[in-house]
């Protein structure tokens, strides 16, 4: 403590030396506080509360056997029965049964009063530990404690008894109905999800069916087709693009090339009007053999009319068939040679002779031929250009199918994540769906055990391990931590008085303060100085305070036993201070 | 002694002093008077007594006022205190005791509080002369001493109470008186029980008459402002220390 006279900090003996001198003060004020905290306590109105546990064990089946609907959530529960347990109808009738809130009965509506009931009723729940699966007295237990508040104890077990009862009453005869329509709307419910799960699927497959070559498993696919096409595409651009090449080259050999020859130049057997005249009449030869449908026909005539297209004219000259029968039958006579008489190939040869001797006979003379003939170089390169010329239109045709194709294929993938998304969606719908119906199907068939359980008596029980006893002490308020806070108090104010008045008294204590003021310690610091005289009456005073003591005792003896009524002041004040338990044994007759 | 009421009395010049020992005994002649222990129990005096643990605070105190006093080279000591009952008689006569005690001091203690004297009071005679008697003109000093049957210790009581006792104190009588009682004997310790500082102008009056002062505080009693108007008042005449009185 700083100092108040400027002398440095007190020691503790000047502590005890203020004490000693404002001794006075400091017990005025302590007994003033203690009576006031006492007064609180005991006429502070008193809060009992009645309390009662209720557990609620499980079924005798192992609960993993049974994942019994109704065990789920235990404070859903609780609360759901707190609600039914707890209406006004319930209330009400517990008010009026046992008389309750009287005084607010004639003031407000009825309504409000059960609002009141409500907040006066606790509930808590208690959570037992799982104990282990397989045992018979298993499970886990939930259990919860109910009570009531009131302003006497009687009452608040009377009220907390009616709570119970109703709560045990209420669990047998609902649980079966409860049990039943659980499994009834589950069933609702797996109907339901069942249509769900049935229009999601038709969804998928119709969607499937629209983008084909759009969803996901199509990607791959898309894509390598699409590298092959385009790798075609390049190939094909290639050969045109060396197709092109050759036609122009030919175009320009063409150029150069004359198309006619002087017939004065040797009659070649092999310029292309022979060639035509000889193929015509191979031709003549096999169409009557085969007929026009066989092949070697139909190849025969396709080679004619390319050498036509080039150029080449049937001119029947009989020179021109001369010379071709006197080749043939050079050619003739090597193969008789060769592979004798009746080889077919020979007689092949012989017949075809005899067809153009045949023919030559009907030929008109025209040696007088023409002065020119179609040059066979010409017909050659034509006849090549032409090709080519078929062959770039193929392969453009190709192309162009190539490039639809390319561009469909892009177009797919392009679209493809847009498809994506939405099959996603719709897939994931699907499966949820599909896990929904799962779902309820396995909790309806847990219900349907639950609900043959129940009827058959095997499901949970509620009991009651702590019924409601009469409160012995009031919660509010807590008497002991108030008189403890009194008595704190008591003595903190009357320490904080003794230094106050010590220190506002404004007279001299001790010599420090003397030092401070004149500058320098004293030079003698002398005791009181008892005398005989002062020792009688020290006694004296004693004396007289022992004495006023006593006769008050005496006199409070004396009004106790004429008037009988200390006892039951006594037992009151007891009882009020939360000291009831000290009743019997701290009586007056006890104390005398 | 007969009261002479007509003519004032002798000045202490004119007092006859026979054969005087060199330590300024009194002479025969002055008035013997007994200490009972048990009256000076009663009223607190201790100092005389060996064997009260008390007595060794008062040899301390008694040491540190001599040693002092022979500092400053003086002989005459004023004890006051701010206000009335904080015990400065009990003090003075305390004090004045345990010198006696001392061999080597002989001390005079001079009763001046003329409003409430309490010296002979408190020690338990009743002088039939006194101070009052010699102010007024009544008595010269030699019949006004005493001398106590403790060795080394004379007393000047006061005797009656006087209204005037402010005048009295600071007429040229008391001056005379002062300056005659540190003269005569040099080696003599002279302390004055002076009248209460703040309530009356006695001491104030008077102070310049003593070469030094000393305060009594009272444990629990005195006023912290008492106090320091006290100083205040002595910070001129020598305050050369205090004494906690009554202290719980």
């Amino acid at each position: 403590m700083t100092d108040i006279a400027g002398v440095g900090a007190f020691t503790f003996g000047d502590y005890v030396a203020i004490f000693k001198r404002q001794k006075w003060h400091m017990l005025a004020v302590g007994i003033a506080v203690m009576a006031l905290a006492t007064a609180l306590v005991a006429y502070w109105p008193a809060t009992y509360r009645s309390s009662a546990t209720i557990m609620i064990r499980e079924a005798d089946v192992p609960p993993d056997l049974v994942k019994s609907v109704a065990t789920v959530f235990a404070d859903e529960r609780v609360q759901a029965m707190q609600q039914r347990v707890t209406t006004s109808e319930n209330l009400t009738a517990i008010i009026e049964k046992l008389n309750l809130y009287a005084v607010e009965r004639s003031s407000t509506p009825m309504s409000q009063v059960v609002n009141e009931m409500r907040n006066d009723i606790g509930l808590s729940i208690i959570r037992a530990d799982t104990t282990s699966k397989g045992m018979r007295d298993t499970g886990a237990a939930i259990a919860f404690t109910l009570w009531f508040d009131a302003d006497n104890p009687r009452t608040a077990q009377q009220v907390t008894s009616e709570l119970v009862a109703l709560y045990l009453s209420e669990r047998q005869t609902d649980r079966v109905t409860r049990v039943t329509s659980t499994k009834e709307f589950l069933n609702a419910e797996a109907m339901r999800a069942q249509r769900d799960v049935q229009a999601l699927e038709a969804q998928v497959e119709n969607f499937k069916a629209k983008y084909t070559g759009y969803l996901p498993e199509d990607r791959t696919m898309n894509a390598q087709l699409l590298d092959r096409t385009e790798n075609q595409i390049l190939d094909l651009t290639r050969q045109a693009r060396s197709l092109r090449e050759r036609e122009t080259t030919l175009q320009s050999q063409l150029a150069v090339t004359a198309k006619y020859l002087p017939v004065s130049t040797v009659q070649d057997s092999s310029s292309p009007d022979a060639q035509l005249a000889m193929l015509e009449g191979k031709l003549e030869i096999i169409r009557a053999k085969y007929g026009d449908k066989h092949p070697d026909v139909v190849a025969l005539q396709r080679q004619i009319a390319a050498l036509r297209s080039a150029g080449a004219t049937s001119r029947q000259d009989s020179g021109a068939l001369t010379l071709q029968i006197q080749s043939l039958t050079a050619d003739l006579e090597s193969m008789r040679r060769q592979y004798g008489e009746r080889h077919p190939d020979v007689v092949a040869l012989e017949r075809e002779l005899k067809v153009l001797k045949s023919r030559l006979v009907t030929v008109p003379d025209t040696t007088a031929a023409e002065k020119s003939m179609l040059n066979p170089a010409y017909a050659q390169l034509r006849i090549q250009l032409v090709s080519v010329e078929s062959e770039i239109t193929f392969i453009v045709n190709q192309q162009n199918a190539l490039e639809n194709k390319r561009s469909s294929l892009e177009e797919r993938i392009s679209k493809a994540p847009a498809v994506e998304r939405d099959y996603v969606a719709l897939r994931r719908e699907y499966d949820a769906a599909v896990d929904r119906y799962v779902e309820i199907r396995a909790k309806e068939s847990d219900a349907e055990l639950a609900q043959s359980l129940e009827s058959e008596g095997a499901g949970e029980t509620l009991s009651l391990t702590e019924p409601p006893v009469e409160p012995v002490a009031p919660i509010r308020p807590n008497r002991r931590i108030f008189i403890a806070i009194g008595l704190a108090a008591a003595v903190a104010g009357a320490g904080f008085v003794g230094i106050l008045c010590d220190a506002l008294d404004g007279r001299i204590h001790g010599w420090r303060q003397v030092a401070a003021i004149t500058g320098q310690t004293p030079f003698a610091t002398i005791p009181v100085i008892r005398t005989a005289a002062d020792r009688r009456k020290s006694r004296a005073k004693g004396a007289s305070i022992f004495l006023l003591a006593a006769s008050s005792a005496v006199a409070v003896a004396y009004i106790h036993y004429a008037a009988l009524t200390m006892d039951s002041l006594w037992t009151d004040l007891l009882a009020r201070l939360g000291l009831a338990q000290w009743i019997d044994t701290v009586t007056p007759q006890a104390m005398l | 002694m007969h009261r002479q009421w007509s003519r004032p009395a002798p000045l202490s010049s004119e007092i006859v002093w026979d054969h005087p020992n060199s330590k300024g005994a009194l002479p025969s002649k002055t008035r013997k008077v007994h200490l009972d222990a048990a009256v000076l129990r009663q009223h607190r005096i201790i100092a005389g007594q060996v064997h009260d643990p008390l007595t060794d605070l008062y040899r301390s105190l008694r040491a540190q006022v001599l040693q002092t006093l022979a500092q400053i080279g003086r002989t005459s000591l004023g004890i006051t205190s701010a206000t009335h009952g904080e015990g400065k008689t009990l003090t003075a006569v305390n004090l004045a005791l345990a010198i006696a005690m001392d061999i080597k001091h002989t001390v005079l203690l001079v009763d001046a509080d003329l409003r409430m004297p309490a010296v002979a009071r408190y020690l338990g005679i009743r002088p039939t002369l006194g101070l009052s008697d010699y102010l007024t003109g009544k008595a010269g000093i030699p019949e006004c001493l005493l001398r106590a049957d403790v060795e080394r210790l004379s007393i000047l009581p006061a005797r009656s109470h006087v209204s005037n006792s402010a005048e009295l104190l600071t007429s040229p009588r008391m001056t005379q008186l002062a300056t005659e009682l540190k003269t005569r004997y040099p080696d003599r310790i002279v302390i004055y029980d002076l009248p209460p500082l703040l309530s009356v102008g006695d001491t104030i009056g008077f102070l310049p008459s003593v070469d030094a002062t000393f305060l009594v505080v009272r444990d629990g009693a005195t006023r912290t402002i008492e106090l320091t108007r006290a100083v205040e008042l002595l910070s001129d005449h020598k305050l050369i220390g205090t004494v906690l009185n009554a202290a719980t």
